[in-house]
């Protein structure tokens, strides 16, 4: 037993562990999914792809999950945002799931953005929502849990 | 992770190979480690970097560890005109706020730009920011960037996220020596 959380009720391949919206936490998590994948020994592919999906969720939620939010990170958002994050692993995949009380976001629907205009015409934003459905091998959204629940899968 | 600042004075008065211990100058030891914590606090601050001299071949390098553990920028002012920007680090949303404000102002006073992004092992779309909006910097006033041998992780979330399409990348500096003469 290592030092990240571990649950053995129900699954004893899933992880799982309370964050607050904010960029300090943003970091926090991501170090402790590397602590989870470095400890199953994932992929060095599966890892990034875990990684950036991860990070561009956990953004999503500190730059548009509060209230008051502006879409500024130096900004803690109003009121503070939990975020709960759970791994969990079997044979075939891994699975990543974030769940947060900000305002309602369909991750799944929302638009994509990618960069394929002249440079002068780019507005960067939304990128990361392309990111996370390139990077993930399966993702689904639904109003639930604290708010919202993301799901992201990746096959192992 | 190169360190922030130059390695602290000692403070114990022990010597290294013997074990001995040297004459205790107390009250000027304290004094130089406090004006040197000074210097450091107001390097981290102001973000003033160190120059560094080079050798044949370059005229200025500028190290700024902006966000130690995170992230560093490496700039060296190369003869042929072109600026060499080495990433080292993870530009994760910590690290791409952290080297934001570096990269406008290189954007602002340099014209012709390599972002050597070998060392960097992570990058996310705030960091894709961070790159675009200093290229359209550069571009609108006729200079440009290039991007130099990203890892491939880094490289599939460029090309993933369109980025090649507008900012070119490139395997060495030759390559993006070319790409700047034409």
């Amino acid at each position: 037993m290592n030092a990240v959380q571990k649950q053995h009720v129900n699954n004893p391949n899933t992880w799982r562990k309370a964050f607050i919206g904010t960029i300090d936490d943003i970091s926090a998590a991501a170090q402790w999914v590397a602590t989870i994948a470095a400890d199953q020994q994932f992929p060095e592919q599966l890892v990034f792809a875990l990684q950036v999906c991860l990070e561009e969720l956990l953004t999503n939620v500190v730059r548009h999950g509060g209230a008051t939010s502006s879409g500024d990170l130096s900004e803690v958002p109003i009121p503070p945002l939990n975020v709960e994050i759970s791994i969990s692993t079997n044979a075939q995949r891994v699975s990543m799931t974030v769940e947060d009380n900000g305002k309602p976001f369909d991750v799944v629907n929302a638009p994509v953005h990618r960069i394929d205009q002249p440079l002068d015409e780019v507005q960067p934003g939304g990128l990361g929502i392309q990111l996370i459905r390139n990077f993930a091998s399966t993702i689904a959204y639904e109003r639930a849990g604290l708010g919202n629940r993301v799901v992201v899968e990746f096959l192992l | 992770m190169r360190p922030n600042v130059l390695s602290p004075l000692p403070r114990k008065g022990r010597m290294a190979d013997t074990g001995q211990q040297t004459p205790t100058f107390k009250a000027p030891v304290t004094l130089l480690s406090y004006i040197f914590d000074l210097v450091c606090f107001l390097n981290s601050i102001f973000d003033l970097g160190r120059e560094v001299k080079t050798g044949a071949g370059f005229q200025r390098r500028v190290v700024c560890n902006v966000a130690e553990d995170v992230i560093s920028v490496d700039i060296v002012d190369l003869d042929n005109g072109i600026t060499n920007v080495l990433v080292s680090g993870r530009m994760d949303v910590q690290g791409a706020l952290a080297v934001d404000k570096k990269f406008s102002t290189i954007a602002d006073e340099k014209k012709k730009v390599v972002i050597d992004l070998s060392q960097v092992t992570f990058l996310a779309s705030l960091g894709i920011r961070t790159l675009i909006m200093s290229c359209k910097t550069l571009a609108s006033k006729g200079g440009d960037m290039v991007l130099l041998n990203p890892q491939p992780n880094v490289e599939k979330v460029l090309r993933t996220s369109g980025v090649d399409t507008v900012i070119q990348i490139v395997r060495d500096m030759n390559a993006a020596t070319a790409i700047f003469s034409k």
